[in-house]
């Protein structure tokens, strides 16, 4: 067995693993109500639209994306720094294992998104079946370059004007021919590609990329080795530094900090907003002040992992902050930053014609609130 | 400032140390030398209360982690051997952390942050984030988070890994001004700068004191000549211990 077969191997070992703790988690149940209700609000959205929609621009627009924020997976280990470095330029089976692997999930992500978006220009366009097989082959070749542009250690911006070009075949009806400019990348990637491994620059992608798995399923298990990503948010923190910072005791100054710039906490508030607004801007009706408890339980529920993790890596631990106060401060965040959201998304609500289950569905937004930071204790 | 009467403990289902008493008094840089597994760490962790004791007492300045938990932490800071420092605070950040957790007015913890960051050469790093920091640098940052406490009883586990010979030398020098009014445990290897600058050691072997005492104390208890080093006198120590077991 070579090296990448025993190291893909270990990765399906773990993912295995990983599995069983998603499929006996609460939140699988939640996560496929919410994907059923997304169903249902994304076939009632396409039956009311026509082919005045702009099914074609929104085409364009996810193709020119696609190329973009890929994590390739590369297993790199810390350790290969030293004891893989007498084989770098003799292992190719191990290159070519990794290029193969990014190609089948950049095919996989690109499907995905086809899933969706498919039966929106079905619903809109009158493509005969070569241009769909046609744009199904473009937007999976822009995915797999955007991938493989990583692992040569080129930008994925390179991509983007050869998408834009497939984007454009889109809008002036050439969807046919769109495949062209998007296979041009793999010459620039062909030209590229790397001889031997770059082993920091793939250690890095291969960090990256593990972070990213591991949050996916820290959302269903705790998991207190995981790595936080930074924003430094400059702007931010000087407003609150001035209103509230400067105020408060030393648990709610360090958590206000932690949740204020890690991609997990605030950022993850703010994804899981913009995900309730277009799901709110699709359904219409009377239901839809129901999609703020939904969304802001989905919120809460995966910042009560969090706190156990910011806990894990701490020097709060020997400090005279006690771990009821380090309760109490991340809780006071918590509930602040919920609440907004709740407000937020009422407010939305209400925009988008909710009427009585707006207050319901405020209602029932704290108490899933209350509930879910009682958890924390 | 510090006194550990009979301490029993360890970890789970493993007890580490047996009976260990020592003191740490005011004005004194003691250091706390041992072997690998000698249960320097885990004493360590035993006054920080970050791990419970089987029996025996803890003190600082006269209070126990049951009394007051906030009150007996508000008299020790602490110098970790590896850097744990939040990815997501800048230096800056971290020192005003401790300013608040250890209630230092805004003003004196500037005067400290200041002088401390210009001496240690750190005063560029203190906007920088943490993980720009090389090894030498995150370590430099825990210290000058712990020295602007303040605090009576300042705890340092193995102080020198990874600082530059001038770093070492500042260290040593601010470890000096702070000893003047609080009480310092350093638990190292380098045994010729803790010669230098200890005032007392503890020698820890299999969780037990096998002596205690200044470098003279010492010496004369292992009956070595006058010129013998702490080299000298820890290899005695470890093997008259190892022959009357």
């Amino acid at each position: 067995m070579n090296r990448f077969t025993s190291r893909l191997g270990k990765w399906m070992e773990e993912v295995v693993k990983y599995s069983r703790y998603v499929a006996n988690g609460g939140l699988l149940f939640t996560l496929y109500f919410t994907l059923i209700y997304g169903a249902f609000v994304y076939n009632n959205f396409l039956e009311r639209i026509d082919t005045t929609f702009p099914g074609t621009w929104i085409a364009a627009a996810v193709l020119i994306l696609i190329p973009l924020g890929h994590r390739p997976r590369t297993f790199i280990q810390e350790a290969d720094q030293v004891f893989l470095l007498p084989e770098l330029g003799t292992i190719r089976p191990y290159m070519m294992g990794v290029r193969l692997f990014n190609v089948v999930f950049a095919t996989l992500r690109a499907l995905l998104i086809l899933l969706v978006l498919l039966p929106l220009l079905v619903r809109t366009e009158s493509y005969t079946s070569l241009e769909v097989l046609s744009f199904v082959i473009t937007m999976t070749l822009l995915s797999v370059a955007g991938r493989l542009a990583k692992v040569e250690g080129v930008s994925g911006w390179m991509i983007v004007p050869f998408a834009m070009v497939s984007g454009a075949f889109l809008l002036i009806d050439w969807t046919q021919w769109a495949w062209v400019p998007a296979f041009m990348p793999f010459i620039l990637l062909h030209v590229k590609r790397n001889e031997r491994i770059p082993l920091l620059q793939w250690l890095a992608l291969e960090e990256k990329s593990r972070a990213q798995f591991e949050r996916v399923i820290s959302w269903f298990v705790d998991l207190p080795t995981l790595k936080e990503e930074v924003r430094e948010r400059r702007l931010l923190t000087k407003l609150l530094e001035k209103r509230v910072l400067q105020r408060v005791d030393a648990s709610r100054y360090v958590y206000g900090l932690r949740i204020l710039r890690s991609n997990d906490s605030l950022d993850l508030i703010l994804r899981l907003t913009a995900v309730a607004l277009i799901v709110m801007w699709m359904s219409g009706g009377w239901y839809v002040g129901f999609v703020t408890p939904l969304f802001v339980g989905l919120t809460a529920l995966q910042l009560v992992p969090l706190f156990k993790r910011l806990e894990a890596i701490s020097i709060v631990s020997w400090l005279p902050i006690t771990r009821d106060d380090r309760i109490e401060g991340y809780s006071w965040w918590a509930m602040r930053l919920l609440i907004v959201q709740s407000i937020v998304l009422v407010l939305a609500s209400i925009g988008f014609g909710a009427t009585w289950d707006a207050a319901v569905g405020l209602v029932l937004s704290i108490v899933l609130i209350r509930y879910y930071l009682r958890r924390l204790v | 400032m510090l006194h550990v009467d009979r301490l029993n403990g360890g970890y789970i289902g493993k007890q580490v140390l047996h009976d260990v008493s020592f003191e740490v008094n005011k004005g004194e840089l003691v250091g706390l030398i041992g072997l690998n597994g000698a249960g320097k760490s885990t004493t360590i962790k035993h006054i920080l209360g970050l791990l419970s004791p089987l029996s025996g007492k803890i003190e600082i300045d006269g209070e126990t982690l049951e009394s007051s938990e906030k009150r007996y932490r508000k008299k020790v800071s602490y110098i970790p051997e590896t850097p744990i420092l939040y990815d997501t605070l800048t230096l800056q950040e971290h020192i005003e952390l401790m300013g608040r957790a250890y209630d230092v007015s805004p003003d004196e913890l500037t005067e400290r942050t200041n002088r401390l960051a210009k001496e240690m050469r750190m005063e560029k790093q203190l906007t920088w984030f943490p993980s720009v920091f090389s090894k030498g640098m995150r370590q430099k940052a825990m210290i000058l988070c712990a020295l602007v406490t303040k605090t009576p009883l300042l705890i340092v586990d193995e102080p020198f890994v990874g600082l530059d010979p001038l770093a070492i030398r500042q260290l040593l020098q601010l470890f000096d001004e702070y000893k003047q009014d609080c009480a310092i445990l350093m638990s190292t290897h380098i045994l010729e700068t803790a010669e230098r600058h200890c005032d007392r050691f503890v020698f820890l072997h299999q969780g037990v004191v096998i002596a205690n005492g200044t470098a003279a104390q010492l010496r004369e208890k292992y009956q070595l000549s006058p010129d013998a080093t702490l080299d000298d006198i820890y290899v005695e120590a470890i093997a008259s211990e190892e022959r009357s077991s």
